[in-house]
């Protein structure tokens, strides 16, 4: 309820709505005359002092009539929601969770129901029945049945291969409780929605009537039979039909609104505060640039980067002055767990950050062109032409209603100026680069027909299309099967030998960095924590050669390197913290078995402590030799 | 050996696709004994969540028996199937979808506690404290929906939520593939240290060699629905008899060794008459094509089914 008050539309949206649902059912004590009095020498009066919304045609008070008008729309559209909700709700959600041929049955009667005219058949309803406005409105009520079973079926359908509800089977929940407890509250938002267009559909329908001459029977007022008596004095008071029409505007706004605004809040309770948060459009601001400079022969040069994000309208960092250095023909290993920032780094040097998070300060020098927050047609030239990137779910990063042939057609006449047929060519021989067998077939595919592995060669094709020096591959193989990962790793080691590209993997799997990685760079918790020679991390004995203790932690932390029949697994206690609540000090000092008080005193820097070595631990500072295990 | 708790013989479990029927499990055999872990392993397709699913009486069987403590459960259903929820449980992999996010914590705890009979309200409250204690969650947690934690807590509160009514048999389909390496071993241990407590017997499915390696006391090895070798945890990921088995472990990055690679697989799952891994074998010989290869026993413990295990295991002997 107090999250609702802090929506302002939503909210207003309910108090105008409770105003019109009060004030109508207090009709008899609001209104200041009684519907029927008519005046004739004061008809069609404009609003004033005596007729606050002014008089009709007979001089009939307009407000009062309004409010006595709006019981019977608002109790028809009550009980067409009634009926809707009450046979819709339940067949789509059997349908939905039986499936078989349950499903199929109801999906059948709602094909034929949705193909039935519905005002045609209402008029026939109230010509069988004498005009009776109740059955018909419960014949409309049933006529809406049919999308409405649609809609909570597919919700169903989705909400039922969901594995909660697999676990609750597990559970020995019975199925009506599974249905009424795990099914039914997921579809809450969308059934609340669908019953407030249902309800301004029947608001409008009644109108409708009305204007036919169904409805309340004169001098009875309603909201719809003063609409139809509104159009016919339209010449003469244009002002009524704004009135009668009006309420009926504003009331269908309002449930919309107010629906929508109770929909958005259920699911923000489910997942937290992120989808309440509005993400705005991060200012530009001036970014700060460090002094130092970027070392002669680097091809991809990272200082002092910063990244935030907006938290409750304070920039909070995620990404804390992380710098590094690829050389052509280099493999980086951009290592950390989830949390630690290394997503943020490999997107900033695209310049594809996500979820309102924008580069606060550093630098990012591309073949010495500084590309810092780079935006529109430069950056574009850039992407996908010298800088090239990969995804980690391959399925996901290929438009699944375009063939292969023709996607990567595109990526190439992206970056070169050439003709159908030389891209054609040009597509066939990224295909044959890639290792794919039967690159013509291949290109006549959809991405669908592919099997996992076949899909992340074709979108390493698509990488190379624009002729890349830089390549970025964020957790390349974390998707695949571990033989088709092993056939990724040895297809980008191959590339490199050719063509002397430079790749920076981003990666929580020290086996991938082993196998494909010149360097890694671990980051924990936003910082860069140490950087070495892959091979002066991995395989050396015990992992004694890592600097920091993080290092060697998340090392051991690997089940490979546990022996037969250990009993345990050396773990890190306690969680990453989240950005916002890092410590001023060393980030990792909370967890750290070997902290000493002068962990906690400031920030600790990353300092050299070999030849291309680099760490960010003060038990390792100032000493040549690596601080670790015998 | 003592009496299996679960004892699985020749489970087949068919699925139609289009016109033909397509066996994701086919002809499986497996036991496991009181308070042991038997690992599954196997690459997407292997039809390894199948097997689980199965078990669990979440898919649908065609052909075999499941007999658990000595009693026939293949085809339960209803109200005998669903007392057995508190003698088996689950731990699924995502530990995202796997937990209602319209519910709190206690809700759904408590939810899983049915399978128990009706318990007063203080009693299920205390059982909650207790469940959300030895998975090592504060108490506070029971109130609050699981978007309010990590993927790594999610996952103790799976499995929580699995030991609330004090099963014997978990079934922990790739329980740890979705977290972070310092996570999956606060996982492990956790699991290895409640089996410890409770005397659990665990059917552990992965993909990931050393993973199932440390949690295994045995390993079955599945490609395509069918069992290549089985056998103690220590022989099958350090010293595999059978070519698929000796596939996946080279192929494990940092591994270090790199054999050639087969050409990607012809990606039809029609029944081949041989054995299903021949297409991509590097030892395939002709009979591989023809016939399917019986499980024989091992020497170093456990079965192989390869026709040409004689003569590796003879020539890795000789080498």
């Amino acid at each position: 309820m107090t999250a609702l008050l802090r929506r302002p539309a939503g909210a207003a949206a309910l108090i105008v709505l409770l105003l019109i649902i009060l004030a109508c059912a207090a009709a008899p004590w609001l209104a200041p005359y009684h519907p029927d009095t008519a005046n004739l020498n004061d008809a069609l009066a404009g609003p004033g002092a005596a007729h606050w919304l002014g008089t009709d045609e007979l001089g009939r008070d307009i407000l009062s009539r309004l409010l006595y008008g709006g019981r019977p729309a608002l109790l028809s559209s009550l009980l067409v929601v009634a009926v809707t909700l009450g046979i819709g709700v339940p067949a789509g959600l059997l349908a939905g969770f039986l499936g078989g041929w349950a499903d199929r049955l109801t999906m059948q009667l709602v094909d034929v129901g949705l193909a039935l005219p519905a005002m045609v058949i209402v008029l026939v309803v109230l010509s069988v029945f004498g005009g009776k406005l109740t059955i018909a409105l419960i014949a409309l009520g049933i006529l809406l049945v049919p999308p409405l079973v649609r809609i909570v079926r597919s919700a169903a359908l989705a909400v039922r291969s969901e594995l909660y509800v697999d676990a609750a089977r597990v559970s020995g929940v019975p199925p009506a409780r599974i249905v009424f407890r795990h099914v039914l509250p997921r579809l809450r938002g969308t059934i609340l929605v669908q019953a407030s267009i249902v309800a301004a559909l029947s608001l409008l329908f009644t109108t409708g009537l009305a204007y036919l001459g169904f409805g309340a029977t004169p001098p009875n007022p309603s909201w719809g039979s003063m609409t139809a008596e509104a159009s016919q004095t339209l010449a003469q008071s244009p002002w009524l039909l704004v009135a009668s029409g009006g309420i009926i505007g504003l009331t269908v706004l309002c449930l919309g609104l107010f629906a929508d605004t109770v929909r958005d809040l259920t699911v923000a309770r489910w997942t937290g505060e992120q989808s309440s948060v509005r993400i705005f459009a991060p200012p530009r601001a001036k970014i700060r640039t460090p002094a130092d400079e970027a070392p002669a022969g680097a091809l991809l040069s990272v200082r002092g980067l910063t990244v935030t994000i907006q938290q409750n309208a304070r920039a909070v960092p995620v990404v804390q002055d992380v710098s590094l250095d690829i050389r052509a023909g280099e493999t980086v290993g951009l290592v950390g767990e989830s949390g630690s920032g290394k997503t943020s780094v490999a997107r900033s040097v695209i310049g594809l950050l996500r979820g309102g998070a924008r580069i606060e300060a550093g630098r990012i020098v591309f073949d010495g062109v500084d590309v810092t927050g780079l935006t529109g047609a430069a950056a574009r030239r850039l992407r996908g032409g010298q800088i090239a990137f990969i995804a980690q779910e391959p399925m996901a990063a290929l438009d699944p209603t375009c063939r292969i042939g023709p996607l990567l057609a595109q990526a190439v006449r992206c970056h070169q100026q050439v003709s159908a047929r030389e891209a054609r060519q040009q597509v066939l021989d990224l295909l044959r680069q890639a290792q794919l067998p039967d690159p013509e077939r291949v290109a006549r595919c959809y991405p669908h027909q592919l099997s996992g592995g076949m899909a992340q060669r074709v979108a390493v094709a698509r990488a190379l299309a624009g002729r890349p020096r830089l390549l970025i591959a964020d957790e390349p193989t974390a998707a695949l099967d571990v033989t088709v990962q092993a056939e990724i790793i040895a297809l980008l080691r191959g590339l490199q030998e050719q063509t002397g590209l430079a790749i920076l993997v981003v990666s929580h799997d020290w086996g991938v960095v082993a196998e494909l990685c010149h360097r890694a760079v671990v980051m924990y918790a936003g910082q860069v924590v140490e950087e070495a020679p892959v091979t002066e991390l991995i395989g050396a004995p015990n992992h004694g050669r890592a600097a920091h203790p993080y290092t060697r932690l998340l090392l051991a932390a690997n089940p490979a390197q546990a022996p037969d029949g250990a009993t345990e697994l050396p773990v890190i206690p306690g969680t990453i913290p989240a950005p916002g609540e890092w410590p001023a000090a060393c980030h990792f000092s909370p967890r750290c078995p070997q902290a000493a008080t002068s962990c906690t005193v400031g920030p600790v820097p990353l300092h050299d402590i070999a030849a291309a070595r680099r760490s960010r631990c003060v038990l390792s500072a100032g000493a040549a030799e690596p601080v670790g295990q015998p | 050996m003592t009496a299996p708790l679960l004892d699985v013989q020749d489970l087949t479990v068919e699925y139609r696709a289009r016109r033909h029927r397509v066996a994701a499990v086919s002809g499986v055999s497996l036991a496991i004994a009181p308070g042991e872990t038997l690992g599954v392993v196997g690459e997407s397709g292997s039809g390894k969540t199948t097997l689980g699913r199965a078990i669990l009486g979440l898919a649908p069987v065609s052909g075999g028996q499941i007999s658990y403590d000595g009693r026939d459960i293949t085809r339960l259903r209803g109200r005998a199937r669903r007392s057995l929820a508190a003698d088996i449980q689950v731990v699924f992999q995502d530990p995202y979808s796997s937990l209602n996010p319209a519910m709190t914590v206690s809700a759904t705890l408590a939810e899983s506690l049915r399978a128990r009979g009706a318990l007063p309200g203080r009693e299920a409250a205390r059982r909650i404290r207790d469940a959300l204690e030895q998975v090592a969650l504060p108490a506070a947690a029971a109130g609050r929906y699981p978007a309010a934690f990590s993927g790594g807590q999610r996952q103790r509160l799976a499995i929580a939520r699995a030991l609330m009514p004090g099963p014997r048999l978990v079934i922990c389909d790739e329980a740890v593939t979705a977290l972070d390496v310092s996570v999956q071993a606060q996982i492990l241990n956790l699991l290895r240290d409640l089996q410890q407590r409770l005397l659990l017997c665990y059917l552990f499915i992965g993909h990931d060699l050393d993973v199932v390696r440390f949690m295994a006391h045995r390993v079955l090895v599945l490609y395509r629905g069918q069992v290549m070798e089985h056998g103690p945890a220590s022989v099958v990921a350090r010293r595999p008899r059978h070519p698929y088995t000796q596939a996946l472990l080279a192929a494990a990055p940092g591994s270090g060794a790199r054999p050639a690679r087969p050409a990607a697989p012809a990606d039809s799952l029609t029944d081949q008459p041989g054995c299903p891994f021949a297409a991509r074998c590097p030892a395939v010989t002709g009979i591989c094509r023809v016939s399917r290869p019986p499980l024989v026993s091992a020497s170093d413990g456990g079965e192989v089914a390869c026709h040409r295990y004689p003569e590796l295991a003879l020539c890795r002997r000789n080498s």
